[in-house]
């Protein structure tokens, strides 16, 4: 729980013949995080490009497939692929299946497109016909007017102007009837002599005519009729289309989700295959595996080879092993949740101690001593139930923040409990330990020494780590190691007898100073520890001068460290604080429905901002004040090679 | 104050495109490639040069074709317009990604060129300026369309999609794809005077001395190219030209359109004495005209990017005249490569070239 999953290095030695089928049942079980090729040595020569080329290949046919998806607003799902994936041959074969479903595609859409266009076609020319309807004159007339060209359509609103500026040779009339979704309805009329170069004119500014059929007749109230009867009957024919559609999405789907899944499955394969190294007809497939799952590994090789394989297990050894060794976090489900705070941090490093548990149990303890109130409590923990359950199904993906928010809630209704604290109301429960606004500097001292345990547990896991990866020598003059610790507790020593009344006795103040030069001394003493030389860099000055500046901040923080934990005390305090804001408030409107509301509102308000900074306060204190200490997560997180979420 | 806070603004960035235009090419070297005698020889002399990987490629047994070198090259050129936006910011960002969409434009023009004529994907493809994971359009994807009504729907939520829209009746009644080329040249040259107009300051007349000349230049051009190669009428040519730019307008379309001289219009737009005329009147014919024009007007940019660079360097003009004249060198490198692979002499290939002192 306290340190990452150990890791074994396997290097996995098969002929070209089996590789696929390898690579299949390692990324099948997902227990393998593959070297970077350029870890592999004389092993990386023999990577070619070919699988690259393969990977980007069936991406390209991803953003195709989840094109058409699209398209067709067909949700993705997961579903499990039928047969073995063989990404060397599968492309062509998928090439062509989409291809057939991309043209299918594109003839309904090309249908859908030209329908939306004849629709509006006729709905221009309903309007322009309503526009002529008191004039009473027969359209057939206005076609063939002697001595007079008119033409009707439409132009981009913007390209207007510029046609009427084009318009300087020939005298011309262009009547703008009404605008249209950024196009402009005109009736452009000429002297028929002129007709040539006003239709020129009106095509180069992007006239759409709006021509009628020579069928059409009558006045143009007649030819209105004529026009909606085509206007119902496109809208008719978009139905037909739409039921099309339908029976395309509901034949295609089940054909295009499968595609997609091989697609995502072939191309974890070809990826993973381009991370092999392989020199002649042998492959070389190396990665960092679970030293629990190793022999899971093994067998299910030799049983896809039929023995022809070669298949080694090297421990890490050194902390600088071929390549980092990458992380896995193995904690309980009560912890699970507080691996995500862990990560926004860092990583974990290998050989660092883990700090999930340490802490999950902190920053629980720590929230609910800040907001400590039963009712508030309870309701963070309601919210939580909400969201870790996903009651709430558009909140699916924010499960762990639920999972954290139960604990903190829960947290805070116990120490509302200890508080008597409920909704901000003192007088309804007994506070089974004191009530904050009454007791502060209790409270404010129980506060550090919460804080001064916190930090023990800082500087026993510095040491942890430093024993893990092998520099426990390095630790012992660290201003955060065994010097360090013990200089916190003599300190710590002096403000107990200083406590409690008495003076402090002169053997305290010598290993005080003892360890005071010891840590003024670090860096010759621990190069003289770790046999280095030379014992001192620079000048004896320069080094006196550093040492004292590191001293005073080693003295410095642990005091600000310390004293940063008064704040869980203050918090509470200030908690209690504002809910009496929010009760004078009501008082002051004299009760009634508006006072109801100010309450309500006041701690809706409470939960919400007060709980946030809460939070936000809590993991300063856990990232600025613990994790200073000890943890550095510049760790790489495991990422075995899986294929997608499918069965193939 | 303004030249002190332009320094302190433009110092970092004028330092950086100092380091990138030490890597264009040198007058010696350029006077080398355009005196060699074949592309062998031409290569050679690259391959001390920036551009010595695209030379080692060339000669590696002929695996790359000259238009997959012009590919490259402009892959070069679109990568550092995307380095030099880093330089700056604001206004003057957004300026050079607008400058760098007209990569973007060449490529969507290729694959309606490609659909139009029926080409495979893999075909078009070769076309295609890679543009790395820097375009937000999804060109493997655009590839596999293949028709040009599905790519405009495809492109209805850019900002192609409204006048491409426009421009598709067109494309369906004379299935030629010269309004949808027009439409979409347009629209990315209204865009780019409006990045200009966004500037203020030394930057705006910066912005408008180069970029600003550049959408000058090309109204100019193509109303000659509508006028004789196209042989449109004079509303045609109006409706097909930017509505103005900063020296042109609608009157001078007009003109143009109605048989105006080249020398007339230059003078008018910049005055006597500032182009050089000389090309113009070696000219015989109206065709001729125009391609000598064209180069004139190049030459004239190329010489105002130069002046950029060799002027007040704490300028947003130091940065743009960077990318003119890196622009300018890759289009006159593949037009030389092109040149010497069939043995052109100096004097034929300095008559196509930009840079080059006849």
């Amino acid at each position: 729980m306290f340190v990452p999953v150990e890791m074994s290095e396997v290097d996995i030695f098969v002929f070209e013949n089996d590789v696929e089928e390898v690579a299949q049942a390692v990324a099948g079980l997902g227990v393998m995080h593959l070297l970077d090729v350029g870890s592999l040595g004389k092993w990386a020569e023999g990577v070619s490009t070919e699988w690259t080329g393969r990977v980007s290949a069936y991406v390209t046919q991803e953003r195709r497939v989840r094109e058409l998806l699209e398209q067709l607003d067909i949700p993705e799902e997961q579903l499990s692929c039928e047969g073995r994936l063989n990404p060397a041959e599968d492309y062509a074969a998928l090439e062509e299946e989409i291809q057939e479903v991309e043209a299918e595609v594109r003839d309904l859409r090309r249908s859908e497109v030209e329908v939306q266009r004849e629709i509006e076609h006729w709905e221009l020319l309903a309007r322009s016909m309503e526009i002529l309807e008191p004039l009473s004159v027969s359209i057939s007339d206005l076609r063939q007017l002697e001595h007079l060209h008119l033409v009707a359509g439409s132009i981009p609103a913007e390209n207007l102007a510029r046609l009427e500026a084009s318009l300087f040779r020939i005298p011309y009339n262009i009547i703008p009837v009404f605008r249209y979704r950024g196009r402009v309805v005109v009736f452009a009329f000429c002297a028929e002599e002129h007709a040539a170069i006003l239709d020129r004119a009106l095509e180069s500014a992007f006239l759409d005519p709006l021509s009628l059929p020579q069928e059409f007749g009558g006045t143009a109230q007649e030819v209105l009729a004529q026009v909606t009867e085509r206007a119902r009957s496109a809208h008719e024919e978009a139905d037909a289309l739409q039921r099309q559609r339908q029976e395309l999405v509901d034949r295609l789907r089940p054909r295009l989700m499968p595609i997609l899944m091989r697609i995502r499955g072939d191309r974890a394969i070809a990826d993973a295959m381009s991370h092999f190294g392989h020199r002649g007809r042998v492959y070389l497939i190396a990665g960092w595996v679970p030293k629990d799952r190793v022999e899971e590994l093994r067998q299910l090789i030799e049983e896809t080879t039929e023995g022809r394989v070669t298949f080694e297990e090297n421990p890490v050894t050194r902390p600088d092993d071929r390549a980092k060794v990458p992380t896995l976090l193995r904690n309980s489900s009560l912890f699970r949740p507080i691996e995500s705070l862990v990560t926004t941090y860092g990583t974990p490093g290998y050989r660092e101690i883990d700090p999930t548990a340490i802490l999950g149990i902190t920053f629980v303890v720590m929230f609910g001593s800040m907001f400590g109130d039963m009712g508030h409590g309870l309701v963070l923990a309601l919210i939580g139930v909400v969201l870790a359950y996903h009651v709430v199904p558009g909140l699916a993906t924010m499960s762990a923040l639920g999972h954290i928010l139960i604990a903190c809630g829960i947290s805070s209704a116990v120490f509302g409990l200890l508080y008597g604290s409920v909704f901000g109301l003192e007088d309804i429960i007994p506070a089974l330990w004191l009530r904050p606004m009454n007791d502060i500097l209790t409270l404010l001292l129980a506060s550090v020494g919460f804080g001064v345990v916190v930090l023990n547990i800082g500087f026993a896991a510095r040491l942890a780590t430093a024993a893990r990866s092998g520099r426990f020598r390095e630790a012992v003059f660290d201003k955060n190691g065994i010097v360090g610790l013990l200089l916190y507790w003599s300190l710590l020593g002096v403000v107990a007898f200083v406590a409690l009344g008495g003076g402090v006795p002169g053997w305290l103040i010598a290993v005080i100073l003892l360890l005071a030069v010891a840590l003024f001394l670090a860096e010759p003493l621990t190069n003289l520890l770790m046999r280095r030389s030379p014992v001192i860099h620079g000048s004896v000055p320069e080094l006196a001068v550093q040492a004292f500046f590191e001293l005073f901040e080693a003295l410095i923080s642990y005091a600000s460290n310390t004293l940063s934990y008064v704040r869980l005390g203050a918090f509470a305090v200030a908690h209690v604080g504002l809910t009496m804001v929010v009760f004078l408030l009501a008082d002051m409107l004299g009760g009634g429905l508006a006072a109801i509301l100010v309450i309500i509102v006041g701690n809706i308000a409470i939960i919400g901002f007060e709980g946030l900074i809460v939070g936000i306060q809590t993991l300063r204190l856990e990232y600025y004040e613990l994790f200073g200490k000890f943890f550095k997560g510049e760790g790489i997180p495991f990422k075995p090679l899986t294929l997608p979420a499918m069965e193939c | 104050m303004a030249i002190g806070l332009d320094a302190v603004r433009y110092s970092a960035a004028n330092a950086r495109v100092k380091g990138l235009a030490s890597q264009l090419l040198s007058d010696e070297t350029w006077q080398a490639l355009t005196s060699a005698e074949d592309l062998g020889i031409a290569l050679s002399i690259l391959r001390g040069t920036v551009y010595a990987d695209v030379a080692a490629d060339v000669e590696a047994g002929g695996a790359i074709t000259l238009e997959d070198l012009e590919r490259r090259l402009d892959a070069r050129a679109a990568q550092n317009v995307r380095r030099t936006m880093t330089f700056v910011s604001g206004a003057q960002r957004d300026l050079l990604q607008v400058w760098w969409q007209h990569f973007e434009l060449e490529n969507l023009k290729a694959l309606f060129r490609g659909f139009d004529q029926g080409m495979s994907p893999d075909a078009i493809r070769r076309f295609l300026i890679p543009m790395g994971q820097t375009s937000r359009l999804p060109w493997e994807v655009l590839l596999h369309i293949q028709s040009v009504p599905g790519l405009v729907d495809r492109l209805s939520g850019t900002h192609y999609g409204q006048p491409l829209r426009n421009a598709l009746p067109a494309y369906n009644r004379e299935r030629s794809l010269f309004a949808i080329e027009i439409a979409l040249d347009i629209r990315y040259y209204r865009d780019l005077a409006a990045a200009i107009n966004a500037l203020g300051g030394a930057d705006f007349d910066d912005a408008r001395r180069i970029i600003g000349t550049r959408l000058d230049i090309l109204n100019i051009l193509w109303a000659y190219r509508h006028r004789v190669y196209y042989n449109l009428s004079a509303e045609e040519i109006v409706n097909y030209t930017l509505w103005h730019t900063f020296r042109t307008d609608t009157n001078l379309i007009r003109d143009i359109a109605l048989g105006a001289p080249p020398e007339d219009i230059l003078e008018r737009v910049w005055g006597r004495g500032s182009v050089d005329l000389s090309l113009l009147e070696r000219a015989t014919d109206e065709a001729s005209m125009v391609t000598n024009l064209e180069l004139t007007l190049e030459r004239f940019w190329w010489g105002l990017a130069r002046s950029a660079m060799g002027g007040y360097p704490f300028r947003l003009g130091a940065l743009l005249g960077y990318l003119v004249l890196q622009e300018t060198e890759i289009a006159d490198l593949v037009t030389l490569l092109e040149a010497k692979a069939m043995r052109w002499d100096r004097e034929r290939v300095c008559r196509h070239l930009v840079r080059c002192e006849e």
